[in-house]
């Protein structure tokens, strides 16, 4: 994209050092506190002084820490696509389409991300309690939807902005009905996009504290974020030792997931954006 | 257009305010049902067995878990009710309970701290003990003053589970160091010890008192009656007093000495205490416990951590403290309250309270386990019962919102201790937002 | 062939770009305009969590909220952790995007690694940063002592001027793979023969970045940054566990502060009141910011 100069390399030489400190510094410092025995923890010492893996180890063996491994993937995976594919369909009609309403609609989606969230939270738990909906993931998976949607539709509409109107209109003087349309042509050059979105969905559900803590009380569906507040930080003490351990044991899946997704983000792009 | 989106909107707001119309008639018909079930006469003696809902967080704490889930199974293994539980983190207990009784969730037994207490009483949704145990029985087989912290206008909305009081705890190592082999009585003896604590290490924090968070409120009111003040008096703020302003002062000569520290909770005073750079800390009877999980050896405990009365003003004056512990409640929308009722009598017995003060330390409340040997026998122990007689309920303890009034309470102090506020403009502030608030 | 297939009513396009936004609009009506419209009627009433009665009380709650004197340094203070918040992960993200773009080995996997700042709890985010920033026992204070930019240690979070640079700071950790991310995708979409043409016309590196780079990434960047905007609004957990809004309210924002009436406080009807006042001044935001956009 850019062309090697030497002033280009400084910039990038000097930007990937002080970035790549920020960003790596504070993640080898988390597993530094993770390989202490929590007596340590407050003990400005590197780990070698006195490694031990049992953090790792308790963390491991944890049964409740697996159960809520899973149910967090479960949970994020599922509102994570499903939030995508709702956000593809509404990005697309929005970037694409004229209809009555259409500017309302989407002002409207937007006021999901406007008010504060834990407010809606007390009017949500009634509604779902009167409906016989919480306490399943139903309710839980819903609202996560909900709140993708702003983000997800608004960041693909902007994709969907960028491929060219002729596209549609070729397909269509080719015979192509809208289904094939959206599935076949469209959707596919605005896999890159909806990589981010389904990144950004998934995450938001795994981060989530306060909706998981409200619409889900039975101990076996718990997902990962109150659980490990609940395991670890207690009335009287909190054990941050074992906390980052299994923060960093959680985020390993996950950030597995993310390395292999990488390579559709990029193939999806030189196979549609840049040929389009 | 714009008339017309504006239009839109108005529409639908209407036609979501209808639709609020009929869920809240919804909801005023559930509830009524639900309180007719409930004040179905209950049999006196045979208890029909029913599935219980127990809700809390010690439960789900590595430290208590294994202690709490024991209760559970001993109890359900009699046969009669089986027992659930259901946890949260303790940060989201009240919060917790409080929205889920909005709806109709089931819950019928829940475990609260002290602060916790206020707002559910206050909500009208917690059954009256004397009703469910009988008031003769209550007054004869427990601890008197443990029982009043669960009375509200002559109702015992909360059975008490485990009461002691918030008091401090010093290193006789470190004391001794400087030449205090007792703990100082006086708060002059008590500064002169920091500054001797100081001038031999300045990097010991001489007093780990709270600087944040809640805990910077509760741990401020034993020191302002000290001083001969108090937050409320009939109701009003009254914290621009002589005895605030003596306090404030105070707080901030500390600080401006380096005696204590800005942005220490009450986790932070744990560790650094366990780590000799605290010499004192305001904390509750389970600190023996956490300073062992935090790296004391139990072999070594004697000498690094002992519970000590608050330095007075003057001698003779009582030394103060503010009540804290955990209490049990039943709530009034469950349907099994005498079986809740039966549970409580069952974690509070004999057995299990002493399986729970040895596990964790936790006072029982039964005046036979408080006289028994395991209790009497517990020097530790003993010194938390003799400073928990003269110990008050912090002012805010029975308020709906008092986790917003020593939000306040806090805001107040931190800007004093920061000098961002003069005294008097900080405490004026305090008193003003205060009233404000109490409405 | 097509056309057997398409008996009965033809759709026009319109209409299936309504059926498309459908299911987005469904989700959202069912799940927030209620709640949402509930909660602003909320705003005009005494509701509490303390009892399920209440009363209509006018602006009462309004007239409340702009007497609190520290409500305009809520605003501030927001204000600030906003645009800071924003700006500085976008910026770094931006350049860690171009970074990364280039096709280095290990390009990827560091792309991964970078995820993982934003998959981490936030209660443990909080405490990593108040423990590279501790007082007492900080790594932080260790390596600007021992480089001899302070000779003191600094109280980092029990400052008031210092709290909020921390929160940021640990925020912009948190968030810069997000903005990495979408900018990413942003970058492989701007069409190379555009870049390759404007070298030709012998542009060098900072006018292919201002004129073809930014312009093709204009759409990506403006959602990005409105989104981020509103992402810092709705923030909560960082400041919440590193300060709880402190020392003396130099970090509460006004997610803490609706917070506080919420769950600490349980007056519904103030939150709803914070809430509603949040949502103007974005709307008022929006609305500016949407016509000096349709102007160009």
């Amino acid at each position: 994209m850019f062309q090697k100069t030497r002033g280009y390399k400084f910039v990038i030489a000097f930007s990937s050092i002080t970035i790549g400190i920020f960003v790596i510094f504070p993640l080898l410092w988390m597993f530094n506190t993770a390989l202490k025995p929590s007596t340590e923890t407050f003990k400005l010492s590197l780990f070698f002084a006195t490694p031990t893996l049992k953090n790792f180890q308790s963390v491991l063996f944890d049964k409740d820490i697996l159960t809520n491994l899973g149910n967090s993937l479960f949970v994020s995976f599922v509102s994570s696509f499903a939030g995508t594919l709702v956000s593809m369909f509404a990005g697309f009609s929005f970037s694409k389409f004229r209809y009555k309403g259409k500017n309302i609609s989407m002002s409207i989606i937007m006021m999901a991300q406007a008010f504060p969230q834990a407010i809606l939270l007390l009017t949500l738990y009634i509604m779902m309690q009167q409906m016989k909906m919480d306490g399943s993931y139903f309710a839980l998976i819903l609202s996560y939807i909900a709140f993708i949607l702003p983000v997800g539709t608004w960041s693909l509409k902007a994709y969907f902005d960028q491929l060219p109107d002729a596209l549609i209109e070729s397909a269509k003087i080719d015979g192509a009905g809208w289904i094939r349309i959206t599935f076949q042509i469209i959707f596919p050059l605005a896999i890159p996009g909806a990589i981010s979105t389904a990144i950004y969905g998934f995450v938001w559900s795994w981060n989530d504290l306060l909706y998981s803590l409200t619409l889900v009380t039975d101990a076996s569906r718990r997902t990962l974020a109150p659980g490990l507040v609940m395991k670890y930080m207690g009335e009287f003490t909190n054990n941050w030792s074992q906390m980052m351990a299994a923060s960093i044991f959680v985020s390993i899946p996950v950030t597995l997931i993310f390395i292999f997704l990488q390579k559709y983000f990029i193939s999806g792009l030189t196979s549609g954006a840049v040929k389009g | 257009m714009k008339a017309k989106r504006i239009l839109a909107l108005c529409m639908a707001c209407s036609i979501a305010l209808a639709a609020s119309g009929c869920g809240s008639t919804g909801t005023a018909s559930s509830t009524g049902s639900a309180a007719a079930a409930s004040s179905a006469p209950a049999s006196s003696k045979a208890l029909e067995s029913a599935n219980l809902v127990w809700a809390g967080w010690s439960g789900e704490e590595k430290s208590t878990k294994d202690i709490i889930n024991e209760m559970i199974s001993s109890y359900n293994a009699k046969g009669g009710s089986q027992v659930t539980w259901v946890g949260w983190p303790w940060a989201n207990t009240q919060q917790q309970l409080i929205i889920r009784n909005q709806g109709s969730e089931a819950l019928d037994v829940a475990q609260v701290d002290i602060g916790m207490f206020g707002a559910l009483s206050e909500m009208g949704v917690l059954a009256d003990m004397n009703d469910l145990m009988g008031k003769d029985y209550l007054e004869q087989n427990y601890n008197e003053a443990a029982l009043k912290v669960g009375q509200v206008d002559g109702k015992q909305l909360a059975m008490p589970w485990s009461i002691a009081s918030i008091n401090m705890v010093y290193n006789p190592t470190l004391l001794k160091s400087v030449g205090y082999s007792e703990p100082p009585k006086t708060i002059t003896q008590f500064e002169d010890c920091m500054k001797k604590l100081k001038e031999k290490d300045k990097n010991i924090i001489p007093y780990g008192l709270a600087t944040k968070d809640a805990t910077m409120a509760t741990d401020f009111q034993p020191w302002l009656w000290t001083f001969g003040g108090s937050v409320l008096k009939d109701g009003q703020p009254t914290l621009s007093s002589d005895a605030g302003q003596k306090v404030a002062e105070w707080y901030k000569s500390l600080l401006d000495k380096g005696y204590i520290q800005m942005n220490i909770t009450r986790a932070d005073a744990r560790q650094l205490f366990a780590q000799g750079k605290i010499a004192f800390y305001d904390d509750a009877i389970s600190a023996k416990g956490v300073a062992i999980s935090n790296g004391i050896s139990k072999a070594d405990l004697n000498n690094k951590i002992k519970p000590m009365a608050r330095p007075v003003l003057k001698d003779g004056d009582t030394p103060q403290s503010s009540m804290w512990g955990h209490l049990l409640v039943v709530f009034k929308k469950s349907q099994h309250q005498e079986q809740a009722a039966d549970f409580i009598k069952h974690i509070v017995s004999q057995e299990q309270s002493l399986k729970y003060f040895n596990s964790n330390g936790m006072l029982p409340v039964l005046k036979s386990a408080l006289a028994s040997d395991a209790v009497k026998g517990d020097p530790w122990a003993n010194t938390w019962v003799q400073l928990t007689q003269s110990g008050k309920a912090l002012e805010f303890a029975k308020m709906s919102n008092s986790g917003e009034l020593n939000n306040i309470l806090v805001e107040e102090l931190q800007g004093i201790l920061l000098g961002e506020k003069k005294i008097p403009d900080a405490l004026k502030s305090a008193d003003t937002r205060l009233s404000g608030s109490l409405s | 062939m097509t056309k057997r297939k398409h008996r009965g009513i033809r759709l026009s396009d319109g209409a299936v770009g309504f059926i498309l936004a459908a299911p987005a609009l469904a989700i959202f009506i069912a799940v927030i305009l209620y709640p949402f419209l509930n909660s602003i009627f909320m705003s005009f009433t005494n509701k509490t969590l303390m009892s399920p009665s209440f009363k209509m009380v006018g602006l009462n709650n309004y007239a409340k909220v702009f007497a609190d004197p520290t409500f305009l340094k809520t605003l501030g203070n927001t204000g600030i952790f906003v645009f800071f918040s924003t700006l500085c992960p976008f910026v770094l993200g931006f350049i860690w995007a171009v970074i990364l773009n280039n096709k280095f080995r290990g390009a990827g996997v560091l792309r991964g690694i970078t995820l993982i700042n934003w998959i981490v709890p936030g209660a443990s985010i909080s405490f990593l940063w108040s423990f590279i920033f501790d007082y007492n026992h900080g790594i932080m204070n260790e390596l600007l002592r021992s480089l001899g930019i302070i000779t003191q240690n600094v109280n980092w979070l029990g400052e008031s001027s210092t709290a909020m640079v921390v929160v940021i700071v640990a925020r912009t950790w948190q968030m810069l793979p997000w903005y990495m991310a979408f900018l990413t995708g942003g970058l492989q979409g701007v069409p190379f023969d555009q870049i390759e043409a404007a070298r030709i016309d012998g542009a060098n590196n900072l006018k292919v970045l201002r004129h073809v780079v930014i312009p093709g990434m204009k759409s990506m960047i403006t959602i990005v940054l409105v989104l981020g905007i509103i992402g810092n609004l709705q923030h909560f957990d960082i400041p919440q566990v590193m300060t709880s809004g402190g020392p003396a309210g130099a970090t509460t924002l006004f997610s803490i502060l609706v917070y506080n009436k919420a769950f600490v406080g349980y007056k519904v009807g103030m939150a709803a009141t914070i809430g509603t006042i949040w949502a103007v001044l974005l709307a008022v935001f929006s609305f500016f910011y949407s016509r000096s956009t349709s102007k160009n």
